[in-house]
């Protein structure tokens, strides 16, 4: 006999409520940690008092009434204050979310209040994941799914094990008069969890989970399968909060910045390629041009800003300077919010699509330069198409008519000959430095001693030069004495890092007549072979050169950070593709979690509406050919058929095909004889509790043979009566093979 | 597990049981079901209550069930004066010997027939009881072991209760069976008008069984296998009974055993080495229904009976038989 | 906010499978949802058409405010998530749809498979407690079953009772649902079970099963306190008529239960003190009195309905009483010829008919040439004063309500 199990009673499965709720509390309060918004206050308060009000209940009874009467006026008024000092919506709102999670936390419910816990949770997850999009997202909206279901169906138990008494005393949210505690709120967890582990009957926790998961798959098939159609976009939740770039990708860059983020290793930019092939041997991923030297700072020119011609109408396309070729891939690019404006790309392309929408761009063609009006606040996805990685910056191969709206003034009257040769302006070779900064530097370039003219040799000699006396490290210490500290370093020989490296190389170039910028980006990256993709660190991060060449007409790159090749003009076409890809590939764990953060962005955040055509043509066609191989497996394998039934026949071939068949039935026969026989007493020998499997199946044909009505005279019917009788009731030793029995049984119900 | 009879000893329990119907039938005519249960009470080791009016054939039912199975028949006439040394024994001064000597009473037999034995007092009852339950005598502090297989036919005349000291519910609860045998059929009657011999002494049965073979029967009867499920049923008919309004109290844990292993010796009866449902529905009244009360009590014996023996039936129905 | 569907294509979704037990305990036959037998062969498209246009009664799926709220937080996602094509809001969109399905589908499960009967324990008896029990049965294999309440209908009732399910059913487990009632007024007893609903499983939606069950049972008339007038009939044998057995003289017969109305003179002490129970001596010659009850119910005699109550119950209560002192040896109702009371049944019988009688025509001569009114200890009712009623014995007051 199988025992009971036992119920819950009512005081349980309160115990259980109250303790989901903290749950959801914490859950949604958790969500704070990734949204970036200042509320760490309320995130500790409620971090830490309700794990205290879930060990303690009967603290909640402690609260003062007036406080409770207190409360929701001062939530009102400390968000009134919030929106009036930072002005910020969405914040002060997520805030007084949390403030309302936290009272909620910590106070006994009823039924009204569950419910609003539940909304409120659901609103801080939701805001979360609009504006963060970040994958943990994805496993908080599913826990939080799944607390809430068990705490809806908790109210839905306590409801009808209470239905039509009166509610237990003091699970009401007025602790007035009564200090005496409810029952249920003093109890030993322990108690609780023995109790629930015995309550629990594994096949009602299977099946329950399986059906969870299948409420998780048709929320995947309906995520993919809901139509899709664009009404709008750009004035929601995302809009509210303002991010800024990350220094070292903005228009100004002090030495350091660079370096700074080099110690965050998270992945900054993933890129997906159509053709892995085409992924140049060490990439370096152009972001944005800095030309002016000051005060040991570089950064980006008014005039040079000035070139940045930023479109008057959003778009969500951008057509760029490149000439559409064959064989052209695709190149997708997943940047992390809040990371910089500027868009990493190789160098020119024929086209750039946002997805997601239009947005405020501006562009210069001539430094391969796109850039956001703002930065990005979440992940921002665009795809390229027709790049090119050029060593060397020529002109435009199109020179595509932009409609500028920025001010005109303060800009050069002629904006170059768009036919010529590439604009030059005055700031690539402006050096503001000190007289004595100015005669070292000319003194260190003497020292190079390169033939003038030859920019490319300059760059040979010079790198060189820098490699010699410094070594690379990501420790920045400048060398005593005052002036400028590019210059004191260069003086020094201590070690640098690429931002000193790239600095020293413009400065000693700029002295010597050629001009050159810095560029700031990324370099390298790594192979994740898992999703096929490309993910670009923070630690990636790098500065170089670009040094103008008269000969070619154009800037060359010059990495002057040692341990960096010399730019190659050729990028890596002698080594194999495969071998390269291998090369930089990563298959550490973490690499995978990246592959996962991947998949989120490309197939969940920015899946959109040709996405989904997409999916359904792919699917189409998927099934398409599978049906297609399947129906050609088939043919092939009946002509096989065919062609060995005329083959001749002989004896052996006649007697193996004989034996084969024969053993195919025999082994059917032996198991319908007594193999399934067997297999019931087996599993019967299994069964602890309840009635066993042979047993259960007999007393079917009992019934089903008492519909039947069969004729107790004839003596095989009676026999087939009593061998089911003796398999229902009887001893297990004295069975006879089930299996029999009951075909037996089938037989006479004919 | 091997503690389960099988095969052949059931065969040979099937044999001896039909013999010894078969021979009671002779004497008994038209009152298969009488003699089924009478033999599973002696399969059972159990004592019979037997409530019928008088002449209806309980004695020569006892005798001839003594007679076939070459057994001591003992008769007992309970009437208000009857003490319970009358029953029992007695022990008197033997002058030669200079002790006393236990003088043995009539329930010193096999069968013993306690005829209207709620004519007698409490006290006697009781004693005739304590016999049954334990089949020892205890007289002086001296245990003396009555006849073994033994077995009390208890009648009682549910009619005539006037004057009567009916038998209380504890009592009751040491009967294994009520049964009741009811006016024979006309053709069985005529039957029996046509057979020349008129008084049991002139019945003239062979033995068909030794007290050996019954008491082996009774030993794996014990042994007859039961399905959980089957015992599940069992309980759940006990426990019906227990929560039913009607009845004053429950059946106790005495009367689920007999349950038990009436069923247990009905599947015997009819050569099974396991019980099914059906022998337990089949018992359920005989078994169940004299150790149940009406909460209403009603004045008339015959009209309670009745309602009890309706209820056990709705009970019976309205549980889910284990298939 | 009702969303009125059926919630199963499959024909009545009630199916008798088992037959009444007994005409006279009052437990109706088991209802089924979903029984197995008939399913799928009767599933047609056209049926399934016309039960979205009539759904089956009592089949009902409704919206609660839990519900409205979330399909208002679905609507308000929705539209956000089409506004925005935010990605996000179309995940939350869709796991909030599919946890709606989800909640569907429990409900669905919860209420699948299960058998329910109607239990009511006659006799009832106006004032007195009854009992009124739901029997519930899983019939499914692993699932349990959770929060099923029952309304029910019953005459006197103003509006449907609810009763709930409290614990979980377990698989294959029964249990019942009880309600304890007191029958006000006497007659016909209807007990209907109108829905089997249930919030299963997060409370978004309520869902509903129609039932046809019905149960009848006769309300007997009140018990009523009376007061007892001395009367000679009560104790002495006086127009005898002979109830019990005669013996030869006046000597000791036999010992017997105490009944009420013996004399305690005749309690044997001794015979009481052994058996713990009051024992009387009977004597051979033991005679008592056997009284005919005969109630008359002409509108004309009794203008008041509550004064024609308050007989019945007196009548009722009388003849309990008699009955269970061994009194009462035979009961009439207006003209139909007196039928003797000799067992349980025929009381039963009486108090049956006491529970339908109403004020009727005069259908018999009052004058007493009647088969009832030669006879001798006869009692009769009548008003007293405009409240209370009196039983007379041969025309003498015998007692009085």
């Amino acid at each position: 006999m199988d025992k009971k199990r036992p119920q819950l009673s009512l005081s349980e499965l309160y115990q259980l409520k109250w303790i989901m709720g903290g749950a959801l509390a914490l859950l949604s309060a958790w969500t704070v940690l990734y949204m970036d918004v200042e509320a760490s206050l309320w995130l500790v308060l409620i971090t830490v008092a309700v794990p205290i009000v879930l060990r303690w209940p009967s603290l909640t009874l402690r609260v003062p009434r007036w406080a409770h009467r207190l409360a929701f006026p001062l939530f009102v008024a400390l968000f009134a204050t919030d929106f009036y000092l930072h002005r910020d919506p969405l914040p002060a709102m997520i805030r007084l979310a949390l403030m309302l999670v936290f009272y909620r936390a910590i106070t006994p419910r009823k039924r009204r209040d569950d419910l609003q816990l539940i909304v409120l949770g659901l609103f801080l997850v939701v805001v979360a994941g609009v504006i963060s999009v970040s994958l943990a997202f994805a496993p908080q909206i599913l826990l939080f799914t799944a607390c809430t279901l068990v705490f809806l169906l908790l109210i839905t138990l306590i409801d009808s094990a209470e239905a039509g008494q009166s509610p237990v005393v003091g699970s009401a949210p007025t602790p007035t008069a009564s200090t005496e505690p409810p029952a249920w709120m003093r109890s030993e967890w322990r108690r609780l969890a023995r109790r629930l582990r015995e309550a629990t009957d594994w096949r009602v926790a299977m099946l329950a989970s399986g059906l969870f998961t299948g409420v998780l798959a048709f929320s995947a098939l309906l995520f993919f399968a809901l139509p899709r159609f664009e009404i709008g976009n750009s004035f929601f939740l995302d809009n509210l909060m303002r991010k800024e770039s990350k220094t070292g990708f903005s228009e100004n860059v002090r030495f350091g910045d660079v370096t700074k983020i080099q110690e965050d290793t998270s992945v900054a930019l993933r890129v997906e390629v159509s053709d892995p092939r085409a992924i140049p041997d060490s990439p370096y991923w152009r972001m944005l041009v800095l030309d002016s030297y000051e005060d040991g700072q570089f950064g980006t020119s008014r005039e040079l800003a000035n070139q940045m011609l930023a479109q008057k109408r959003k778009a969500s396309t951008v057509t760029g300077s490149s000439r559409p070729r064959s064989g052209d891939v695709m190149w997708t690019f997943y940047l992390e919010g809040g990371l910089s404006r500027y868009l990493p790309l190789l160098g020119s392309f024929r086209q750039v699509q946002f997805n997601g929408g239009s947005q405020d761009y501006a562009i210069n063609d001539e430094y391969r330069m796109l850039r956001l009006e703002r930065t990005p606040a979440k992940m921002f996805a665009y795809r390229v198409e027709g790049m090119r990685y050029e060593a060397t910056l020529g002109k435009p191969e199109i020179v595509q008519w932009r409609e500028s709206v920025a001010m005109h003034d303060g800009m050069p009257e002629d904006q170059g000959d768009r036919n010529g040769s590439p604009l030059l302006p005055p700031t690539f070779l402006n050096l503001s430095l000190g007289e004595a900064d100015l005669e070292k530097l000319s003194g260190w370039v003497r020292a190079i001693d390169a033939p003038p003219g030859d920019a490319t040799a300059f760059a040979a000699r010079a790198s060189r030069w820098l490699a010699q006396n410094h070594s690379y490290s990501l420790q920045m210490n400048i060398g005593p004495g005052d002036g400028d500290q590019l210059v004191r370093w260069m003086a020094s020989s201590e070690p640098g890092h690429c931002e000193l490296f790239a600095g020293a190389f413009t400065v000693l170039a700029r002295s010597a007549g050629y001009p050159t910028r810095m560029v700031t980006g990324f370099r390298g990256g790594t192979w994740n072979a898992g999703s096929n993709h490309l993910s670009i660190r923070n630690s990636d991060a790098h500065a170089w050169c670009e040094i103008f060449d008269e000969k070619v007409k154009g800037w060359v790159r010059v990495d002057p950070t040692p341990g960096n090749d010399v730019p190659t003009n050729q990028p890596g076409v002698e080594e194999d593709a495969n071998a390269r890809l291998a090369r930089i590939s990563d298959s550490s764990w973490s690499s995978k979690l990246d592959g996962v953060r991947m998949f989120w962005y490309r197939r969940i955040v920015d899946f959109d509406q040709n996405t989904q055509a997409e999916l359904a043509r792919d699917a189409k066609n998927a099934i398409q050919s599978r049906a297609k191989k399947l129906k050609e497996l088939i043919n092939e394998r009946l002509k096989l058929i065919g062609d060995w039934l005329q083959e001749p026949w002989d004896v052996a071939r006649l007697v193996a095909w004989v034996a084969v068949v024969g053993t195919g039935f025999g082994v059917v026969l032996g198991w319908r004889l007594v193999g399934r026989g067997w297999w019931l007493r087996w599993r019967s020998g299994m069964t602890r509790n309840g009635v066993d499997p042979v047993r259960r199946e007999a007393g079917r044909w009992l019934r089903r043979i008492a519909t039947h009505s069969l004729n107790a005279d004839d003596p095989e019917a009676a026999q087939v009566l009593a061998d089911l009788k003796r398999l229902r009731y009887g001893p297990r030793q004295s069975w006879p093979n089930p299996q029999g029995a009951f075909r037996r049984a089938k037989r006479a119900c004919k | 597990m091997s503690d389960f009879v099988s095969g052949p000893a059931v065969t040979d329990a099937k044999q001896t049981l039909d013999r010894l119907r078969t021979s009671m039938r002779q004497t008994i005519k038209g009152k298969d079901e009488v003699i089924d249960q009478v033999l599973i009470c002696l399969v059972a080791a159990g004592h019979p209550l037997i409530e019928d009016l008088p002449g209806v054939g309980k004695t020569t039912l006892a005798y001839s069930l003594a007679r076939s199975m070459d057994c001591a028949f003992a008769r007992i006439q309970f009437t208000s004066d009857l003490l319970p040394s009358d029953v029992t024994g007695v022990s008197i001064y033997d002058d030669q010997e200079k002790r006393f000597v236990f003088k043995k009473g009539p329930v010193f037999a096999n069968v013993v027939l306690a005829d209207e034995i709620n004519r007698a007092t409490p006290k006697t009852q009781s004693a005739l009881l304590e016999v049954m339950d334990r089949a020892k005598v205890t007289i002086d502090g001296e245990p003396h072991d009555v006849g073994s297989p033994f077995m009390v036919f208890a009648t009682q005349n549910p009619v005539d209760y006037e004057g009567t000291f009916p038998l209380p519910e504890s009592q009751m609860d040491r009967f294994l069976m009520r049964l009741h045998m009811g006016y024979p059929k006309e053709a069985d009657e005529l039957d029996i008008l046509r057979s020349t011999r008129n008084s049991y002494d002139a019945i003239a049965l062979n033995a068909v069984a030794t007290r050996d073979q019954v008491l082996h029967l009774q030993e794996i009867s014990q042994q007859v296998f039961i399905e959980d499920t089957v015992l599940e049923y069992i309980l759940k008919i006990i426990g019906a009974t227990r929560t039913e309004a009607e009845f004053k109290a429950g059946i106790s844990v005495r009367g689920s055993l007999a349950l038990k292993h009436a069923a247990q010796a009905r599947a015997l009866l009819s050569g099974r080495d396991f019980v099914m449902p059906e022998d337990v529905q089949e018992l359920v009244v005989p078994v169940l229904a004299h150790r149940l009360s009406l909460l209403r009590q009603s004045s008339d014996p015959m009209e309670e009976r009745r309602a009890i023996t309706a209820a056990l039936r709705r009970i019976v129905g309205s549980l889910q038989s284990p298939v | 906010m009702s969303l009125s569907a059926p919630n199963s294509i499959r024909a009545p979704r009630t199916a008798v499978i088992a037959r009444p037990a007994e005409a006279g305990a009052a437990v109706t036959a088991w209802q089924t949802t979903s029984a197995r037998k008939e399913r799928t062969r009767s599933y047609r498209w056209r049926a399934f058409m016309w039960s979205l246009v009539y759904p089956y009664r009592g089949n009902r799926l409704l919206l609660t405010l839990p519900g409205g709220i979330v399909i208002a937080v679905a609507m308000g996602i929705g539209a956000a998530a089409y506004n925005t094509a935010n990605n996000i809001l179309f995940i939350t969109l869709s796991l909030l749809l599919a946890c709606l399905v989800f909640g569907g589908l429990l409900s669905w499960l919860n209420l699948k498979n299960l058998a329910w009967r109607l239990r009511l324990q006659p006799p009832l008896r106006v004032g007195r407690d009854h009992t009124l029990s739901i029997e519930l049965h899983n019939r499914r294999h692993v699932i349990p079953a959770y929060g099923i309440w029952f309304e029910v209908n019953m005459t006197g009732g103003k509006k449907a009772v609810r009763l709930p399910l409290r614990e979980r059913l377990d698989a294959q487990d029964t249990t019942s649902l009880d309600w304890t009632f007191k029958p006000t007024t006497r007659g016909q007893f209807k007990v209907e079970l109108l829905t089997a609903g249930s919030l299963f499983p997060f409370g978004f939606l309520k869902k509903m099963v129609g039932s046809e069950l019905k149960s009848e049972a006769l309300v007997w008339p009140a018990t009523v306190e009376y007061q007892r007038f001395p009367l000679v009939s009560w104790h002495q044998p006086g127009h005898v008529e002979r109830s019990t057995r005669v013996g030869q003289g006046g000597d000791l017969l036999a010992l017997r239960n105490y009944a009420r109305g013996d004399s305690n003179r005749l309690v044997h002490w001794k015979a009481s003190a052994r058996l713990r129970r009051l024992m009387v001596r009977q004597y051979a010659a033991e005679t008592q009195v056997g009284f005919s009850l005969w109630v008359q119910t002409s509108a004309a005699a009794w203008p008041r309905p509550e004064q024609f109550e308050l007989m019945c119950s007196l009548a009722g209560t009388m003849a309990d009483d008699l009955f269970r002192a061994g009194r009462l040896s035979s009961i009439s109702i207006d003209d139909d010829a007196p039928l003797p009371v000799r067992r349980m049944q025929d009381l039963e019988h009486f108090l049956d008919r006491l529970a339908r009688v109403a004020p009727g025509p005069l259908a018999y001569q009052p004058s007493g040439a009647t088969a009832t009114g030669l006879r001798n200890n006869v009692m009769t009712f009548a008003p007293d004063g405009s409240r209370g009623v009196l039983a007379y014995v041969d025309g003498q007051k015998a007692a009085s309500a």
